[in-house]
């Protein structure tokens, strides 16, 4: 039985205030943000929009757009990751070290070299996801807790395995061309992380895999009632958000042109806010990957902008914790604001 | 099609019952709340856990049900909670209806969604149920109780169902699409379907059901078959005997 809705009177300031309602609910509050952000950076410094600047700005946001969808693809399945940062770090040591040491054996190919490293970082991040993934599915164990404690545990290892200093060495194959370098214009990390993008895309869209992380999110009891193996499908999704991180922490690597053990610390904040200001619900089953994209880039926009017009960085630091507090307000209003 | 067979629940809320259900038929489950009618339900399909006896679909015994393993074997369960366990809210029509079927090579081939031939599929089936309005692309949350209640049996035609497990179907439900649901049993029935019918509504229960078990506290009290199966003869058997024959 379907009880009337009160009746509000169709006043203009009523009416203006369901359409800016409706607006969000569908929109979300991005849109907006994006365009006062660039207007204020714009207005400040003229450095902002050329040329030079959009594409640091370009390449700069493909390591967090590679990081954040993975951690979409865990928030629409109702969890979360907070060891992309850690599994950043883990990657870019282990990978860097089996790099510059094949590289020191065999000086003449730079490509095997290159190979090793990309392989044996997929690896870790394969582990890690299936751990995170494990530990969540098959022993019950909060994504809080687990991908927390995981996160403690990767730092801690990638700090004790370098001993605490960046491992170097690595071939300039690997440094040049990927960390630096430029195909046809456009810095080589871009094509990374639109791969990623289109292939995350048509997972989500187009496979029984996306439509079942929906369905495990948005009603996990439902899917299960329906005969979709949730264990399975959730610890494969973490295998995948570890996957990506890992790709970004090779791109990173590459970038810094050395193993890192601290690399990757704000990592999981930051995806986490970029995700969730793009519309993916920290309830789960909800979202759509473009949003987390355009997410991470107006993340990056807004530290770019920060960084040009000399802002401090602890105050940046701030301003991103404010912009993740109020995207997840915004995520609770939309929920409330619906018809 | 459907037996269990002295079946007996862990929580104990169930203890050697056996029923059975046959095809073309509407069985029902009579009882009141406690008295295990909805938890041999869910048993069946793997919901609870089973400390003895068997279920038994099509001859063939069923050691550890489970949801998957029972829909691939063709028995569905359909919660009597819809928001709860049934549908995922902010989906459309199309994902929820096909939820239960999209392993099945008519929506997905090798893991890859078979997008227009799962819209027209589920187009025919909302049609069949009358759903309204019919548009597949809307999320569920924004249709009426009958509506969400047709989405989700309709799952249970998006894949070749045999045996229905009817959980309290028509709560929240407004009555033109109680009996439009009502309709749609009796259909599944003629078409050689099995259907276990758990309801607290008794005149539902005496309208739709060839044949009725009564539960009171776990056990099956009595079993009523046609011209015997009256409103008196159920309402007599939901409650503890005055004097129990010797």
């Amino acid at each position: 039985m379907t009880t009337a809705p009160m009746e509000r009177e169709a006043t203009g300031a009523n009416r203006l205030s369901d359409l800016a309602r409706s607006i969000f609910s569908t929109v979300g509050i991005l849109p907006i943000l994006l365009a006062i952000v660039v207007f204020y950076f714009a207005s400040q410094e003229s450095r902002f929009y050329g040329t030079a600047n959009l594409t640091n700005v370009l390449r700069q946001s493909t390591y967090l757009i590679i990081v954040t969808l993975g951690q979409a693809l865990v928030l629409i399945s109702g969890g979360f990751d907070l060891s992309v940062g850690a599994v950043i770090a883990v990657t870019s040591v282990v990978s860097a070290r089996y790099m510059s040491n094949h590289y020191a054996a065999n000086p003449d190919s730079e490509l095997s070299s290159v190979l090793v490293g990309v392989g044996i970082g997929l690896l870790v991040g394969t582990v890690f996801g299936l751990v995170n993934g494990i530990g969540v599915a098959r022993f019950k164990v909060s994504p809080f807790i687990m991908t927390l404690g995981m996160a403690s545990v990767g730092t801690g290892f990638a700090l004790y395995y370098t001993g605490g200093s960046p491992v170097s060495g690595m071939p300039p194959l690997f440094t040049r061309e990927i960390g630096t370098g430029r195909w046809f214009e456009i810095p080589v990390p871009v094509y990374a992380a639109i791969v990623a993008m289109i292939l995350v895309l048509f997972l989500v869209g187009s496979t029984s895999w996306g439509r079942y992380l929906y369905a495990i999110g948005g009603n996990t009891k439902a899917a299960y009632l329906s005969g979709i193996p949730v264990g399975v499908y959730t610890a494969s999704v973490y295998v995948m958000c570890s996957l990506l991180a890992a790709v970004a922490g090779l791109l990173l690597t590459a970038r810094t042109s050395s193993g890192e053990p601290n690399l990757g610390g704000q990592y999981p904040l930051e995806s986490i806010t970029a995700a969730v200001i793009g519309g993916i619900s920290l309830r789960g089953g909800e979202g759509r990957i473009i949003g987390a994209v355009l997410g991470a880039l107006f993340i990056t926009i807004l530290t770019n902008g920060m960084n040009l017009i000399r802002m401090e960085s602890y105050f940046q630091t701030m301003a991103i914790g404010v912009i993740l507090i109020l995207a997840v307000i915004f995520d609770q209003l939309r929920d409330r604001w619906r018809v | 099609m459907l037996q269990a067979v002295a079946l007996t629940l862990v929580n104990g809320r169930v203890r050697d019952v056996s029923i059975d259900v046959r095809a073309g038929e509407v069985v029902g489950l009579a009882g009141l709340v406690g008295s295990g009618k909805s938890e041999i339900g869910r048993a069946v399909f793997g919901l609870e856990p089973i400390a003895s006896g068997s279920i038994v679909i099509e001859g063939d015994v069923v050691r550890h049900p489970s949801p998957r393993g029972m829909l691939d074997r063709g028995v569905i369960y359909i919660p009597p909670d819809r928001r709860e366990e049934g549908l995922v809210a902010m989906r459309p029509v199309r994902e929820n209806m096909s939820l239960a079927a999209l392993s099945l090579p008519m929506f997905s081939r090798l893991g890859i969604l078979r997008r227009r031939l799962e819209g027209r599929t589920v187009r025919v089936i909302a049609q069949r149920l009358n759903l309204r309005p019919l548009n597949v692309e809307r999320q569920v949350a924004y249709f009426s109780g009958g509506n969400q209640q047709k989405v989700v049996l309709g799952r249970g035609l998006a894949r070749n169902v045999k045996v229905f497990i009817f959980d309290e179907p028509t709560t929240g439900v407004d009555v033109g699409a109680k009996v439009e649901i009502y309709g749609f049993m009796k259909d599944l029935c003629e078409r050689g379907a099995a259907v276990l019918l758990i309801s607290s509504d008794l005149p539902e229960l005496l309208h739709l059901s060839n044949r009725s078990y009564v539960m009171h506290r776990g056990e099956v009290r009595a079993e009523f078959i046609g011209t015997a199966l009256t409103e008196e003869a159920v309402l007599a058997n939901f409650f503890d005997r005055d004097s129990d024959a010797a």
